[in-house]
């Protein structure tokens, strides 16, 4: 296995296409790296500038430490997984996953040893004779994943493997995944467009945004300390509520949002003075937004709002609110019978929120 | 349908009704179509005529080689045509295409000077090398690739293929059902063709069946029509069975994508 070394890199397609903007990276050893960001933010060209199937326009490109810039993908040693897995039509299962290892020249017992071996793996034996349209979308998406393990190679690359699975499919091959990557000891960098898929599988998680990184960090750090407000709103399901509002000083410091005023906690309005009297905007995850208890303290903020919509999920309650200005989501811990139209009132645990510069949509506390 | 099929059929009948009849039978109506007589003697004569084999063996060298050559050469053109995408290819595309629509009569003339400069007319190179691509299959094939995923051939650039490898080994055998079609097209209009065929050959040693046949059929005075009749039945049989075999290739082919 490998390290991958990203440093400076920047792909610009013809007409000007800005796909990766500078971006630097290292991804060590036998790590599970997960790039994560919405479609069109370059994710997928990440991926392929590392495999050579895209030419850089900057920057270098380092796999076991040996620059790798003009080095075609076929000299790279690197397996990918394509999201709609490009399995040879024409070939049996067998000669799929063969297939690289014939070109390799490797001799025919010790093909036929490797592929029954990451067969066996991947509980596709019985499939060796088929062909690919005799499989579902399931079984294609392992003998994808044989093709890649049986070749042994430097880094694996997975593009979006898992989007073209039904759900119950999608968070049984997550497990799958995970399981492989620690049973391989592999160095796998692994896009995705759903945050549930990064948070679950990634050593470390890259967030892009417009082919710039935005942060890079484990999956808990960037749920809590997320560095701007693209990164808070897109890792968690359903996303951060962005609560738009002005900073007040009345005694102690307040966010005021028009419908309901919250006490800043003494030790996050250390960090906002500089925002005093000026527009600010809060960040609240769905689950810190709760019904009103008794238990109501000076950082447990009780605000009204009107539901909109209710989403029983069997263990928890997810309910679109409105304050009458902000739409706000709470995940609510428990199951509720709330009706639509109603009037209920919440309450926001202060100690546990964000604060973002409207500005430049950093993250200040 | 029926009546399309009537249409259709129509002349293989006369052929075959006029090559069964009698020496001086012509058809009148459409109630001669029936013979009264049936003679296969016109059969014999051509069957047992050495010329006949020969018109055939030649047609038979030819149709294969330019078959072979379209198989191979078109969609080795159309593969570059498509995935090195510059705008000096896309010229080439465009060239490509405007080919289709010149008349192949305005061709003769400067083809055959072209030949003749080369010392080639009367050979089969003649018959062949000018033919070995035809931009109709190249065009046809082109389209056919963009209906492939890239991804197939991306996949075989990581397991470790070259572009030829990856082009003949994974690409090739995914064109099969455009390459029955291209096959199949092709052998059945270079079977067939005659103008060209007729300019480009003086004498019987590559000569090809339907201009062979012509000569073949013709008397001093007069066309020897029942002959003729025979020996298109005869030339015809080879088209009829790859066309039917074709259709089925191609229908598996197509269904099993």
């Amino acid at each position: 296995m490998a390290n991958v070394v990203l440093k400076n890199v920047t792909k610009i397609f013809p007409g000007g296409v800005v796909a990766i903007k500078d971006a630097t990276i290292e991804v060590a050893d036998r790590e599970f790296l997960v790039i994560v960001g919405p479609s069109g933010c370059g994710k997928s060209t990440f991926l392929r500038v590392i495999a050579g199937l895209e030419e850089l326009t900057a920057g270098e490109i380092y796999i076991d430490g040996k620059l790798v810039n003009d080095v075609p993908p076929k000299d790279r040693d690197i397996a990918m997984v394509f999201q709609n897995y490009a399995l040879y039509p024409h070939m049996t299962v067998f000669d799929n996953m063969a297939f690289g290892l014939k070109l390799r020249k490797f001799p025919k017992e010790e093909i036929r040893q490797r592929v029954h071996e990451a067969a066996r793996i991947l509980g596709i034996e019985q499939l060796l004779d088929r062909k690919p349209k005799a499989l579902s979308g399931g079984q294609r998406q392992r003998v994808a994943v044989g093709r890649a393990i049986v070749r042994k190679p430097k880094v694996f690359l997975f593009d979006e493997p898992l989007s073209n699975l039904d759900a119950k499919m999608r968070v049984q091959m997550r497990a799958e995944l995970s399981k492989l990557h620690n049973r391989l000891k592999a160095t796998i960098i692994y896009v995705t467009h759903d945050q549930i898929e990064a948070m679950t599988m990634g050593d470390r998680i890259v967030v892009l945004k417009d082919g710039m990184i935005q942060q890079v960090a484990d999956p808990m750090t960037l749920y809590d300390s997320p560095v701007n407000k693209f990164v808070a709103g897109f890792i968690g399901s359903p996303a951060m509520n962005f609560i738009d509002g002005k900073l007040l000083r009345d005694g102690a410091l307040y966010f005021d949002e028009g419908t309901f005023k919250a006490k800043v906690p003494d030790e996050i309005a250390s960090h906002l003075q500089a925002f005093e009297g000026k527009e600010i905007t809060l960040g609240v995850r769905p689950e810190v937004i709760q019904e009103k208890t008794d238990k109501i303290g000076l950082e447990i903020v009780p605000f009204k709002a009107k539901v909109e919509v209710v989403e029983p999920m069997g263990n928890e309650t997810i309910v679109y609110v409105t304050t009458g200005k902000t739409p706000i989501v709470a995940r609510l811990i428990a199951r509720k019978d709330l009706k639509p139209d109603s009037d209920v009132e919440f309450v926001i645990d202060m100690t546990r929120v964000h604060f973002f510069d409207p500005s430049n949509e950093k993250t200040i506390v | 349908m029926l009546i399309l099929l009537f249409i259709n059929l129509l002349p293989l009948g006369v052929m075959l009704s006029v090559s069964l009849k009698g020496e001086g039978s012509v058809l009148r109506s459409l109630a001669d179509l029936i013979p009264k007589q049936i003679t296969f003697a016109h059969y014999a004569e051509v069957l047992s005529s050495g010329r006949f084999a020969r018109y055939f063996l030649n047609s038979t060298i030819v149709a294969i080689a330019v078959v072979a050559g379209n198989l191979i050469f078109a969609p080795m053109a159309a593969y570059a045509l498509l995935r090195s995408d510059s705008k000096v290819t896309r010229i080439f595309l465009v060239l490509v295409i405007a080919t289709m629509m010149v008349p192949k009569h305005i061709m003769m003339i400067p083809l055959f000077t072209m030949l003749y400069r080369m010392h080639l007319i009367d050979t089969y190179f003649a018959l062949v090398l000018p033919f070995l691509v035809d931009a109709f299959n190249v065009f046809f094939v082109y389209q056919y690739l963009k209906t492939i995923p890239h991804e197939i051939e991306e996949a075989a650039f990581m397991d470790g293929a070259s572009l030829a490898n990856a082009f003949f080994r994974v690409v090739y055998p995914v064109l099969k059902p455009a390459l029955a079609v291209v096959a199949t097209n092709t052998f059945l209009i270079n079977w067939n063709s005659f103008l060209l065929p007729f300019v480009l050959t003086s004498s019987d040693k590559v000569r090809t069946l339907p201009v062979g046949l012509a000569i073949f059929s013709q008397g001093e005075h007069s066309t020897d029509w029942s002959l003729l009749m025979a020996g298109s039945i005869l030339a015809a049989v080879p088209t009829i069975v790859i066309w039917i075999r074709s259709q089925k290739i191609a229908q598996s082919m197509l269904a099993s994508r």
